[in-house]
């Protein structure tokens, strides 16, 4: 065996074992959480809120519809902030100091540390917007959670619009299309499936989030409401469940059942932690699902 | 292409193209549908009725927002402040209150900022924090006592009891080889573990030292447990957290203290000994400094709903939520 040939053998097999161990330890932490949440997993934990429950845990519907709520509102909030702003960076703004700067100052938002975004958050939304936001709220998290998650859809939106082959693109002004209609039947279908990642990539992190979520949501043990509420201090006079009321959220439950080992079960904590895989990949598969039709090429 | 035309091209497909339906597809159809439909209406007619006539129930329709209490601050008040809004919650259909944790310095900072309504401390509010928010008023809601711990690899001898002066040493130095015991029965400690968050668990511990200093270089952990994990994940560790925490749990050892030289034995570091020194305040069956307040604090005076919950907390009923968390409730000791 000559020496290129052995080079190549021995990376080919720290590959081997690079993957191996990965995939070790993704099924060693997913197995150890399923199989320490077994004594708390039962139908009647998924879909009893807190509130319900004697004590403190119980159970974890308001969580679940929490997570549910934030993460998939503040992904259709960012998606389209995201995606307009590639499109923007991509095909109608002049390549300069400007759009550089403006990439550089996303890669800045993408790498700011989410306790950060959290106490802005707190100051602005929850203090100083109250009488929008209705203070600790669903519309508050959602806002912080959508700075959170916009520049991983936008870089994500902005690498895939970077792979439509110009050839489609110039073959549709050549057919005599606008700009808006190359960008919208050409560029962007065929970018989607690269948009969809990074939608995805922003949903399991509006998902998993819990300092931002905490400092700007807050945390309650009840499910949300929808109803309209009269309410002095708030615009118009009135509370709109759930969007001004608090929300609960997966990784909280999951903190409180350390928080209070004496009082919650410590399977509680590994059921919700579960539950919140469980959860992202459904969400995962469901996005996919709906907008992989859409895609061409 | 006008809008006109792609509008009426949009539509097109609706007329065009179009194929009989059996008659009895189309019926089981609307079957379907009209059953989800009343079910659906039901549901929510139920859920509606049910609703006003909760509200009803509490006679305070005119008004159906100040309902809603929100607590936030120290992770020592929060369990309690679930257990008693639980309660509260079961006598009074239609009342919500919702609790957060924090930390008492959260819980006071957002009071004053009138965020929350009612702030969790589990001390007094400081001199700076009354500067800063001067309307905040305190109600004394229960009691509590900050106890050391230790691994179980640490070595006790008898009464294990260790000196207020090594703890001011090791804590100030970061030096753990100063936990000796006062009479040498205590070895073993190799590190030390404070809380990471402003808390009045620290507070209190802080207060308690000679010269009031935890050096920087101590690891910090997360509220009342994250110590307690800590301590019990180091054998040879030694740290300080509530009563209610460290009773009863599993691989600690709660330790005595000589204090100006009276002893408090480990065995008599219970719930028994530290309720009579939070109702006499003698020194006679705990370090007096290590017992603190467990405080609900509200900006300016509370208002009638607040009010009925803070009554509601300090009442004899409320006791068995107290005593549920290690804690003691204000009619116990006042």
């Amino acid at each position: 065996m000559n020496e290129r040939t052995l080079e190549g053998n021995i990376f080919k097999a720290i590959s081997y074992i690079a993957a191996a161990i990965t995939l070790l330890a993704l099924i060693g932490i997913l197995g150890r959480i399923t199989l320490e949440a077994l004594p708390s997993l039962s139908l009647y934990f998924l879909i009893t809120p807190e509130s319900n429950v004697p004590g403190l845990g119980g159970g974890i519907a308001n969580a679940i519809a929490g997570t549910l709520l934030l993460s998939l509102l503040s992904t259709a909030l960012a998606t389209p902030l995201a995606v307009g702003t590639a499109v923007y960076l991509k095909r109608y703004a002049k390549p300069g100091i400007l759009v550089r700067a403006f990439g550089f100052l996303l890669d800045v938002l993408a790498g700011t540390p989410s306790i950060v975004l959290g106490i802005f958050g707190l100051l602005f939304l929850v203090y100083y917007m109250k009488f929008v936001t209705g203070g600790f709220s669903l519309i508050a998290g959602t806002i912080a959670l959508t700075i959170l998650i916009l520049p991983v859809i936008e870089r994500a939106a902005e690498g895939a619009i970077d792979t439509v082959p110009l050839e489609l693109e110039e073959a549709s002004y050549a057919l005599g299309a606008s700009k808006w209609d190359t960008v919208r039947r050409i560029t962007v279908p065929f970018a989607l499936t690269g948009i969809l990642t990074g939608m995805v990539l922003g949903i399991g992190r509006a998902a998993e989030e819990s300092a931002v979520v905490i400092l700007t949501a807050g945390y309650t043990q009840f499910l949300p409401e929808f109803k309209v509420l009269p309410r002095e201090g708030l615009i118009f006079g009135m509370k709109i469940y759930p969007f001004q009321d608090l929300t609960a959220a997966l990784p909280i439950t999951v903190y409180r059942s350390f928080e209070f080992p004496h009082l919650i079960p410590a399977s509680n904590g590994f059921a919700a932690a579960f539950v919140l895989i469980v959860v992202v990949m459904l969400i995962n598969a469901a996005t996919r699902m709906l907008l992989w039709r859409s895609r061409i090429g | 292409m006008n809008i006109g035309t792609r509008i009426k091209n949009l539509f097109a497909g609706m007329w065009e193209n179009t194929r009989a339906v059996s008659p009895i597809v189309a019926t089981l159809v609307l079957v379907v549908v009209a059953i989800t439909g009343a079910a659906a209406v039901g549901t929510i007619m139920g859920t509606f009725s049910s609703d006003v006539s909760e509200q009803s129930n509490t006679g305070e329709l005119a008004s159906a927002s100040s309902t809603e209490i929100l607590i936030a601050g120290s992770t020592t008040v929060q369990p309690v402040s679930e257990l008693l809004a639980e309660a509260y919650m079961d006598e009074h259909q239609g009342v919500k209150i919702t609790v957060q944790g924090g930390g008492s310095g959260a819980g006071i900072s957002s009071v004053g900022l009138d965020i929350v309504d009612i702030g969790a401390a589990s001390r007094n509010p400081k001199d700076p924090e009354l500067e800063k928010y001067p309307n905040i008023v305190t109600h004394k809601i229960g009691g509590s006592a900050v106890v050391v711990i230790a691994g179980t690899g640490v070595t006790v001898v008898g009464d294990g009891d260790i000196d207020s002066g090594e703890l001011n040493t090791a804590y100030e130095d970061n030096d753990p080889s100063a936990i000796t015991g006062a009479a040498g029965n205590v070895s073993g400690v190799s590190t030390l573990y404070d809380r990471a968050e402003e808390s009045g668990t620290e507070d209190t511990f802080r207060k308690f030292l000679d010269n009031k200093t935890i050096n920087d270089g101590i690891t910090g952990h997360t509220g009342n447990a994250g110590v307690l994990a800590a301590v019990q994940g180091d054998a040879t560790s030694l740290g300080f957290v509530d009563f209610g925490f460290a009773d009863g749990a599993s691989d600690i050892q709660i330790l005595g203290i000589l204090d100006d030289g009276k002893l408090y034995p480990a065995a008599e570091v219970d719930a028994d000994h530290l309720e009579d020194e939070l109702k006499n305040e003698d020194g006679e069956n705990y370090v007096t400094a290590l017992t603190r307040p467990l405080n609900y604090i509200t900006n300016g005076e509370p208002n009638s709903m607040e009010q009925a919950f803070i009554t509601f907390a300090m009442s004899p009923g409320a006791t068995t939520h107290f005593e549920e968390c290690g804690y003691f409730a204000i009619t116990q000791f006042a």
